[in-house]
């Protein structure tokens, strides 16, 4: 029987993980590039399969650009695949949000890639493909998104308390008459995020966490999320893509209690632009279970390359912490067999977070 | 000993660049000041107090905002500067403006670079001069000690969008030891759609300035080697 | 002067752009408008050969040569785009991309609100660009001073006609809002 295998790729912004319960069946969980290219691309190709033909769902869990970067090009090339994202964008607001891509003086500007998926599926859409087929669909709590004899994902989240605020927040940031066109930063609105689950017959279970993090109202953020998880009669996971990189704000005690198994495969993707995750959250982290926690790259980046001496002396004199935003990281795969046990490949500058890390 | 260009190469010193962006079609400029540049929020309201007026009428409108000169006729609209940390500035301020004026018509664009190209001082570029391109026998006849001056040369920019990209090269007579280079890029427009030039420019502009440097360098440094 | 002597002889000085010219040719006769260089070079080739009939007084003021730009250069050194990521008290962080080595990644990098411009400094929010530009300033009289400018970039706000735009995309898009599976 086939393993089921999970890759992580995070080189320093942004990240993709690839599910393939089957080898015919890849799913494509956000996107992030490498020299230019969707890894999710490259590696399916590299691994000696067709994107076209194996790759069936493409889902963005969240619309901020860390997590949607190249996402447009990755559902072009994969014809046969249907796309998903979160139910919080099922929306006016948003749609004229992503139609104001075209008016941006910036190519790249937050939901540009967003307004490319829409006019793929509007033209996929066009020649017939049902949107049962094709998208987009529309990921929220207690969901099922995909039914096959041998698995199936849920999606835990956004909940529907969320969703009423997610429209009013996209209200706000529509452009307004007169207003200053800028890029849109990635900052706020995680609780939209898609929580994904992964239920396999033979290959236990696997928790990705996405950008969601907790909330005080008990109807939104994790604490939906695992009621979700909880009404569904779902099983603990033994593989977590741990959420929102890490941070304080994504560690809810729920997911380490109920949600993942004691002695879990813990997979993290640094976020550099915010410094996650920090040394305090690395140790929150392996406190938190009993099983290996590893990392697709060093979170605190590397020191970009000399320029030469009066450059170098007068960047040093107006700024600090200058970091590479981004290396061409880590793979983290995880194969999962039959008989329940697990093998952790590092690749690249993916390491596994031992007392080194965070000391 | 044979050693090429580039394991010889020193790196050029380009002096007394401009760039500058011009526009042909039906302008207004009785609308141009630097008051309405400020006032719509495309330059600080400083620089508008402090513009250098040369003329404001409503057929002309000429000033300088101290990186940037700009000059305004009914069929003419052109940005220039010479610093070259606000040549993508001078882009910006282009776009700005027609994105106000999006109504305007505009039927060609032309990029221009300007540049004197110094070489360091062991390179003899005087005598290498003499030994540019063989001129047919006829000019012998009719001139004595005939040396070629000036080349122009015309075609496209590799991956470049424009009509027309024009090269021009002749010895500097403001700077010492050096060449003086002219790129030209002309767009035309027959939509007289002032959007699409300007997304031309958003995607063309910095792409001109990299080409025309390199060719500018590669050139020099071929009459080098030839020479040699 | 010969017609061959004055093509070569004459060469307008080709300083700095928009220098005054010693070929104004727009007064009473405006030259057709130009995309190469200054309306006031004398562009050898065009009074050469062609016998043309006088052009139609357009104005009877002699416009000027374009004005000059500061006498002052600078000699770029390096810039970066950058976008405002954060903003402090004191300091605010952002992504630089290296717009002189295009080969570079993008760096991440904290900054000092004292480093921009009064008239800048309502511009620094999130989302916002601008260019760092490093190099040396250079007097008239030939002074060099290493400067670092930080110039925030400024673009229209949103028009009717944008918003317009924006809003057709409800119109052509929407009806994927209503499908369920």
């Amino acid at each position: 029987m086939h393993p089921l295998e999970v890759s992580v790729f995070g080189p320093g912004v942004g990240e993709c993980v690839l599910l393939a319960p089957r080898p015919d069946y890849w799913i494509v969980v956000d996107s992030c590039r490498v020299d230019g290219v969707p890894v999710a691309l490259r590696y399916i190709e590299d691994q000696g399969h067709d994107p076209a033909a194996v790759v069936r769902e493409v889902i963005c869990t969240h619309w901020h650009d860390d997590h949607h970067d190249g996402i447009a090009d990755v559902l072009r090339r994969c014809v046969s695949a249907r796309f998903w994202c979160s139910a919080a964008l099922r929306s006016e607001e948003f749609l004229t949000l992503a139609g104001s891509a075209r008016r941006q003086y910036d190519k790249k500007h937050g939901v540009d890639e967003m307004a490319e998926v829409l006019k793929i599926i509007h033209e996929r859409r066009a020649k017939g493909v049902r949107a049962a087929a094709v998208g987009p669909q529309w990921a929220d709590e207690s969901k099922r998104l995909v039914r096959e004899p041998d698995f199936s994902l849920w999606s835990l989240s956004p909940s529907a308390a969320t969703l009423t605020r997610a429209h009013n927040e996209f209200a706000e940031l529509v452009p307004k008459l007169k207003s200053p066109k800028r890029r849109l930063a990635a900052n706020e609105a995680n609780d939209t995020a898609v929580v994904l689950h992964l239920e396999t017959e033979s290959h236990g279970s696997v928790l990705l966490g996405s950008d969601l993090e907790i909330q005080t109202d008990p109807t939104r953020g994790w604490t939906a999320a695992f009621s979700s998880f909880r009404g569904q009669g779902l099983r603990r996971a033994h593989t977590y893509k741990v959420a929102h990189h890490g941070s304080k704000n994504g560690h809810a005690p729920e997911i380490w209690d109920s949600m993942v198994e004691p002695t879990p495969t813990v997979l993290l993707t640094p976020f550099r632009s915010c410094r996650l995750p920090g040394i305090e959250d690395l140790k929150r982290i392996r406190q938190a279970h009993e099983g290996a926690t590893y990392i697709t790259a060093n979170p605190r980046g590397a020191k970009p390359r000399r320029r030469s001496n009066s450059v170098e002396k007068t960047m040093r004199m107006v700024s600090s912490k200058r970091r590479l935003e981004r290396t061409p990281g880590g793979q983290l795969r995880v194969r999962v067999r039959a008989d329940g046990t697990r093998s952790v490949e590092m690749i690249g500058t993916a390491f596994e977070v031992g007392t080194a890390e965070t000391a | 000993m044979d050693v090429s260009p580039q394991q010889t190469r020193r790196p050029l010193r380009r002096a007394f660049q401009s760039a500058e962006l011009v526009l042909v079609g039906n302008f207004n400029p009785a609308i141009i000041r630097p008051s309405w540049l400020a006032r719509n929020g495309l330059i600080p309201d400083e620089e508008a107090d402090a513009a250098e007026i040369t003329l404001l009428r409503p057929e002309y409108a000429g000033f300088s905002i101290g990186w940037a000169t700009i000059d305004v006729r009914f069929d003419r609209f052109a940005v220039a500067s010479t610093d070259e940390s606000q040549w993508v500035t001078l882009r910006d301020l282009l776009v700005g403006v027609f994105a106000l004026l999006d109504q305007t018509p505009v039927s060609a664009m032309g990029f221009n670079l300007s540049a004197h190209c110094q070489f360091a001082e062991e390179e003899a570029l005087d005598p290498l001069l003499s030994k540019l391109s063989a001129l047919p026998a006829v000019w012998k006849s009719w001139i004595d000690r005939p040396i070629l001056r000036q080349q122009k040369v015309k075609g496209a920019r590799p991956k470049g969008g424009g009509t027309e990209y024009t090269i021009e090269v002749q010895p500097s007579v403001v700077v010492e030891r050096a060449l003086f280079f002219k790129a030209h890029e002309h767009y035309a427009n027959e939509s007289e759609d002032v959007g699409v030039v300007l997304d031309i420019l958003q995607s063309e502009w910095d792409g001109f300035f990299e080409h025309s440097i390199g060719t500018f360098e590669a050139v020099a440094y071929d009459w080098i080697s030839e020479a040699e | 002067m010969s017609t061959a002597a004055q093509r070569f002889a004459g060469e307008p000085n080709p300083g700095l752009a928009g220098g005054p010219s010693r070929f104004a040719t727009s007064f009473l006769r405006p030259s057709p408008p130009s995309l190469e260089g200054t309306p006031a070079e004398l562009k050898p080739t065009d009074s050469e050969f062609k016998v043309s009939d006088p052009a139609p007084i357009k104005s009877v003021v002699a416009l000027p040569a374009p004005p000059r730009s500061s006498p002052e250069r600078f000699d770029l050194l390096q810039q970066f785009v950058g976008t405002v990521l954060d903003v402090g008290e004191e300091t605010f962080s952002a992504r630089l991309q290296d717009r002189t080595d295009q080969s570079r990644g993008s760096e991440i990098a904290e900054f000092d609100l004292e480093e921009v411009s009064d008239f800048d400094r309502d511009l620094v929010q999130g989302g916002a660009v601008f260019y760092w530009s490093i190099g040396y300033r250079i007097s008239p009289s030939g002074q060099r001073t290493r400067v670092s400018r930080i110039r925030f970039r400024r673009l229209p706000a949103w028009s009717r006609s944008d918003l317009r735009d924006a809003e057709q995309a409800v119109e052509i898009w929407g009806y994927m809002l209503d499908d369920s599976e």
